[in-house]
């Protein structure tokens, strides 16, 4: 294994300096916790401690450690009391692992391969396995195929027949493969496939580019050279300025990039089952291994504000205001926090009264929509928001997940690490993403405010770790082992928050192979739709006829019809050439005066609806997506 | 007529066809504007017939043509009116209004179709060369109705359009006999 090795090998001496520990009601000797023996499974986030250090000396004065480690054990001290006022602990259940069959099914039925599992299909039928694997290149087909073997195999010995045989599955696929895969084998070294125009930027600037986002090969193929010992190319090239603070940002948009919210959910819900697919071979190729535990039971409410699901509040909410995205509620205390609390030191911090939270949350419980929000101070409001983090049903990252998240910890390389939270965030269900999105834009104005809030990014991700990831305490009596991990998860875990805030805007960002693995599912489902009924094709073929006749002209090639029917001007004929942007298009639709503003749409063919960005060019998609419509609309 | 008569606007390449439709829907096309050559854009306009009901038009804004090109055939089948388009200034986008005219002519006897003619550009005084009562004449001896525009006034452009409507949706019982119980909603009642 060479797991940590590379990453460290420049880490000086000093920086194995032990940390010290703060654990809450804990007085027995806390030196001799901090040993050497767990320096090892640290050392990957202690060298993030390390590269922070300058902006922690601004704020902290001795020890820049010390502070923010004590900073993460006050907030878990307080989440406790906060809880234990509230009611009796739930006796902390012994989270068993999942039994293996039901892992493996909840595996696949998130690979969208319920069918597999489940015999007929459920109320959302997703697309039938043979079109799922089509699209998948030949190491994440590998990895399905293990997994529905495992499945098999531990059924046979239960004496249960399996739904459907492996083989039934797979004969088609090989001929399937060999015309649908997504085209990685055309290059032989998958770790040099930039194309010329995108050579690596060097790190210089606020920022570094992630050109890796345009390659065709998936990351899980991109990180073959790891299997063999070495390291790829990518951690070579970000790991030569070591500095996870440097975002990465997303390459121009022009490029044709999406973004997770430009896509319809039939779109996201395809790309979630490949994303997890992909994620598992990614962690697979980097010789990572997950464990999922059962989630464990939480409470849920159908009705106020804590402990109601994401979806349901966005179900009322939706009822006065249409399309909203994020809780009304979470909006509003990140609305308070955003005008008052930004210059405030120590905000997120400094904890609020809980007795004060608890009279609070009674209200905001009883009447959510008549509440009295002017009484709900900076640091109240900081308190309801990670209080209503941590009570969520379902966890903002989800209790599937969260197992997984620690496993990036094991990820040798930030930019490997980064690469899996962004596929990560591409499988959360849409209202976890949408929300988790607004909470790192306002963490991240949180530490752009730093010289006067004095939380720097450090700060930021100790307070916010205990609530988004919650591993819990395990009783007072406390071995070592335990408290040792607990320092891991306490670390690894405000690791990952710095991460995903300094990364944000990439966690997002859908790299483009996963773009055209979702785009070949879909035309791979057209076929098959369109050959399961002839006169089903018939009518279609009908129907499209009369489309054709109002638009009445043929076109030629490279021209597309643009349509706007809530507009005066409901369609248009254009002309691509290489330079014509979405901006170009919505531009000749401007001349309605005081329409809200509009934007392109790609509609249809291997997609089933995408907006465009203001600066994609358009000849780029008419290309990938021929036969697709063109709709502008708000 | 169902919603939405389908009417083709035509003629020479830079008449100001584009300009004509973006000036009546709009009202902020500013002359002398640069623009982009047309393909095929379709309007959806709402025009007061002069029965006082408004009415649905479907207005296809074609590719301007150039010299020895003809209108794609397909619109001749489409069209339930026809908009031809010329420039004061360009004897030759008149003559191409005329042979546009006569082809409509050919393909007429299979469809009632309504067609109205613009000179478009009368503010270019010095340079016009289609003289107004010539025009006239032609489209006295072709039964079509044609008025003289300008896109910087745009009141010129409503009384075409508003025509063309009423004739479009006019309630087609006048012919022969019309049937006791079909009385037509806009129109005075012509009993008795």
């Amino acid at each position: 294994m060479h797991t940590h090795t590379h990453t460290h090998t420049h880490t000086v001496p000093s920086s194995l300096r032990p940390l010290p520990l703060h654990p809450p009601s804990l007085h027995t000797d806390h030196g001799s916790r901090t040993d050497r023996r767990m320096l090892p499974s640290l050392s990957s986030t202690s060298l993030h401690l390390r590269s922070t250090s300058p902006q922690l000396q601004k704020t902290a004065t001795s020890d820049p450690h010390g502070v923010t480690m004590e900073t993460y054990w006050r907030e878990v001290q307080s989440i406790e009391e906060e809880e234990e006022e509230e009611e009796e602990q739930e006796e902390e259940e012994e989270r068993k692992s999942m039994d293996e069959v039901e892992l493996e099914e909840a595996w696949l039925t998130e690979a969208g391969l319920s069918s597999l599992v489940m015999g007929s299909s459920t109320e959302e039928a997703p697309p039938p396995p043979e079109v799922l694997l089509s699209t998948l290149t030949r190491q994440q087909v590998t990895t399905v195929r293990k997994r529905l073997d495992k499945y098999n195999e531990t059924l046979k010995t239960r004496n249960r027949q399996p739904i459907r045989d492996v083989r039934d599955v797979f004969t088609q696929l090989p001929e399937h493969q060999q015309t649908h895969t997504p085209s990685p084998t055309h290059t032989d070294s998958p770790t040099h496939t930039d194309s010329p125009s995108h050579t690596p930027s060097s790190p210089v600037g606020q920022w570094r580019q992630a050109d890796w986002l345009l390659r065709d090969c998936p990351y899980s193929e991109g990180v073959a050279e790891h299997k063999k010992g070495g390291t790829c190319w990518d951690c070579l090239r970000f790991n030569g300025d070591e500095n996870g603070d440097l975002p990465f940002a997303p390459v121009s948009p022009s490029q044709g990039l999406a973004y997770a919210d430009d896509l319809s959910s039939c779109d996201l819900r395809r790309l979630g089952f490949i994303s997890h697919i992909e994620l598992s071979t990614f962690l697979l190729a980097l010789g990572i291994h997950t464990k999922r535990t059962r989630p464990p039971r939480r409470r849920t409410r159908d009705s106020g504000v804590f402990a109601v699901p994401l979806i349901s509040l966005l179900e009322s909410d939706r009822k006065k205001f249409p399309g909203v995205r994020v809780p009304v509620v979470f909006q509003k205390l990140l609305c308070i926090l955003e005008q008052t609390g930004l210059q405030t030191e120590g905000i997120l911090r400094v904890p609020a009264s809980a007795a004060r939270l608890k009279l609070l949350r009674g209200e905001l419980d009883r009447c959510c929509g008549g509440f009295d929000w002017s009484s709900v101070r900076q640091v109240d409001a900081a308190g309801l928001l990670k209080l209503f983090i941590r009570e969520l049903p379902i966890p903002l990252l989800t209790h599937t997940h969260l197992t997984t998240y620690r496993s990036v910890l094991g990820i040798p390389s930030v930019v490997h690490q980064v690469q899996a939270l962004q596929l990560l965030c591409l499988l959360l269900p849409e209202a976890h993403r949408e929300t988790l999105k607004a909470l790192l834009v306002f963490l991240r104005k949180v530490v752009s405010h730093q010289d006067q809030n004095r939380m720097s990014v450090w700060n930021v991700s100790m307070v916010m770790a205990p609530n988004l990831f919650s591993w819990r305490h395990h009783g007072n009596k406390r071995s070592v082992i335990k408290q040792q991990a607990e320092m891991e998860e306490a670390v690894g875990g405000a690791h990952l928050v710095r991460l995903m805030i300094t990364h944000q805007d990439l966690l997002w960002t859908v790299p483009g192979f996963l773009l055209s693995q979702v785009r070949q599912m879909n035309q791979v489902s057209n076929q098959k739709q369109l050959s399961l009924n002839k006169t089903k094709r018939l009518l279609l073929r009908r129907k499209n006829d009369r489309n054709d006749r109002n638009q009445i002209t043929e076109l030629c090639e490279g021209v597309i019809r643009v349509q706007a029917p809530l507009h005066t001007k409901v369609s248009m004929a254009i002309q691509l050439d290489g330079r014509t942007t979405a901006k170009d298009v919505t531009a000749r639709f401007e001349c309605d005066n005081g329409a809200p503003v509009q934007h392109l749409y790609e509609v249809g063919g291997n997609i089933s609806e995408r907006r465009l960005h203001p600066d994609c060019v358009l000849l780029d998609i008419y290309r990938v997506n021929p036969h697709c419509d063109w709709l502008i609309k708000p | 007529m169902g919603k939405g008569c389908k009417v083709v606007v035509c003629g020479q390449a830079a008449v100001g066809k584009t300009a004509i439709l973006e000036q009546l829907l709009y009202g902020n096309h500013s002359v002398g504007s640069e623009s982009n050559e047309t393909q095929e854009d379709v309007y959806v306009a709402s025009v007061e017939t002069d029965r006082g009901v408004k009415e649905q038009l479907r207005l296809y804004d074609t590719k301007g043509l150039h010299d020895g090109q003809d209108l794609p055939k397909h619109y001749y089948t489409v069209a339930d009116g026809f908009v031809l388009v010329y420039s004061v200034d360009s004897v030759e986008s008149f003559k191409k209004v005329d042979v546009l005219k006569k082809e409509i002519d050919k393909s007429r006897d299979k469809k009632e179709v309504t067609v109205i003619v613009l000179g478009n550009k009368t503010d270019l005084r010095e340079r016009r060369q289609v003289d107004q009562e010539m025009a006239q004449q032609w489209a006295r001896g072709e039964k079509v109705k044609l008025w003289e525009v300008s896109v910087t006034e745009r009141n010129t452009l409503i009384e075409p359009f508003t025509q063309l409507t009423s004739r479009l949706t006019q309630p087609q019982s006048k012919s022969s006999f019309p049937l006791p119980g079909r009385k037509s909603k806009g129109t005075p009642s012509n009993d008795i």
